[in-house]
């Protein structure tokens, strides 16, 4: 059985995924910096964000199932 | 014999003057060949069933307009006495509209024909055509069709009677292998068919075969807002808020907040989607709700 579906069928080839990989690697530059100026405060400080940041999209992942 | 099959006949006779006659040799989507190697093929006949076209309308200027991407039949035309219009290779530079701003600077309104701004727009396989049916008396009962995708072995484009089977053409490209999907028209705009049972008409650019790779099987995720659609829609629309309103049901809204009944249905908007929401299929769907309800 062949796919159904609206046109256009081709896309290009710049996904959401693509994207946001390239903001991890704008953001790389600068948190190397902020450790670096900074110390381990601003380590700590980037940990607790990406936890709590996680933390909030399993719950909401969770919350709509 | 452009996509949208307009009737040449329609178009000859405009209720307005007319000054200008653009012959369409921009290839209206990828992947589709067919203009392309009629007008390397059949340069002379062109030009001849142009200039019937121009008498049948009374006009003294014809542009043919060819993207930049064609240089054979580029340089064909440049031999001849019509003025060619060398445009760059964007996408939707086939779209009437879009051609004629781009050949003239003259804007088409919303909902008036190109005659109201003095141009009449013809296919090059139409001048062809008109040149096959004056010069032979031969009806409209063959086309060039392109033969082409991932899936095919042999891509081409083939000169068939209207009415030939799909099967029949794969069987002349050297047959199918592992189509995922089976398009009628360009990659952009064409329709996916069930199966080969599908057969060539009178507007058939062509037919592809794409594979599982070059086709898009990936389920949408959530806007994030980048505006790339409204970026490269070639009418000036915001197709996220037309799809965002059109889920809701709310289809004037999404007329009046996105802007619906002047999309030209390009596919643009849902190509460039990083998050692959099928953007067009809401304006079309928003677009039958709308035209339904009036």
């Amino acid at each position: 059985m062949k796919i159904l579906s609206a046109a256009p069928h081709i896309r290009s080839r710049r996904t959401t995924k693509n994207i946001m990989l390239d903001v991890l690697i704008a953001l790389l530059p600068a948190t190397i910096a902020g450790i670096v100026y900074f110390g381990w405060q601003a380590a700590v400080i980037i940990v607790i964000s990406l936890a709590s940041a996680c933390f909030d999209r399993i719950c909401m992942v969770h919350h709509r199932a | 014999m452009g996509g949208a099959g307009f009737p040449t006949h329609v178009k000859l006779r405009p209720t307005v003057a007319v000054d200008t006659l653009i012959l369409n040799g921009a290839e209206c989507e990828p992947y589709l060949t067919c203009d392309d190697a009629l007008m390397q093929e059949k340069c002379a006949e062109i030009v001849r069933g142009a200039k019937y076209l121009a008498k049948a309308l009374n006009v003294s200027r014809i542009l043919i307009a060819i993207e930049q991407n064609k240089p054979a039949a580029l340089a064909l035309f440049e031999k001849t006495d019509l003025d060619v219009v060398p445009l760059k290779k964007k996408y939707p530079m086939g779209s009437e509209k879009q051609l004629i701003y781009c050949c003239t600077g003259r804007k088409v309104p919303l909902g008036k024909l190109p005659a109201h701004v003095g141009v009449i727009v013809q296919n090059v396989a139409t001048a062809y055509a008109v040149c096959e049916a004056v010069e032979q008396g031969k009806p409209l009962i063959e086309r060039i069709v392109t033969v082409t995708g991932g899936a095919i072995a042999q891509p081409k484009n083939l000169l068939c009677p209207v009415g030939t089977p799909l099967s029949v053409l794969a069987d002349a490209c050297g047959g199918e292998k592992d189509a995922a999907k089976l398009v009628a028209g360009g990659p952009m705009t064409g329709t996916a068919l069930t199966g080969t049972e599908a057969v060539v008409t009178k507007t058939t650019g062509g037919f592809l075969f794409l594979t599982k790779k070059e086709t898009n099987t990936d389920e949408p995720t959530p806007c994030i807002n980048c505006g790339r659609c409204a970026d490269v829609c070639p009418m000036h629309l915001m197709p996220m808020q037309t799809e965002f309103y059109t889920n809701a049901k709310e289809y004037e809204n999404a007329d009046k907040f996105g802007g619906v009944l002047a999309c030209i249905e390009c596919g643009a908007c849902s190509y460039v989607c990083p998050a692959r929401r099928p953007l067009a299929q809401a304006i079309k769907t928003a677009k039958a709700e709308l035209r339904r309800k009036s």
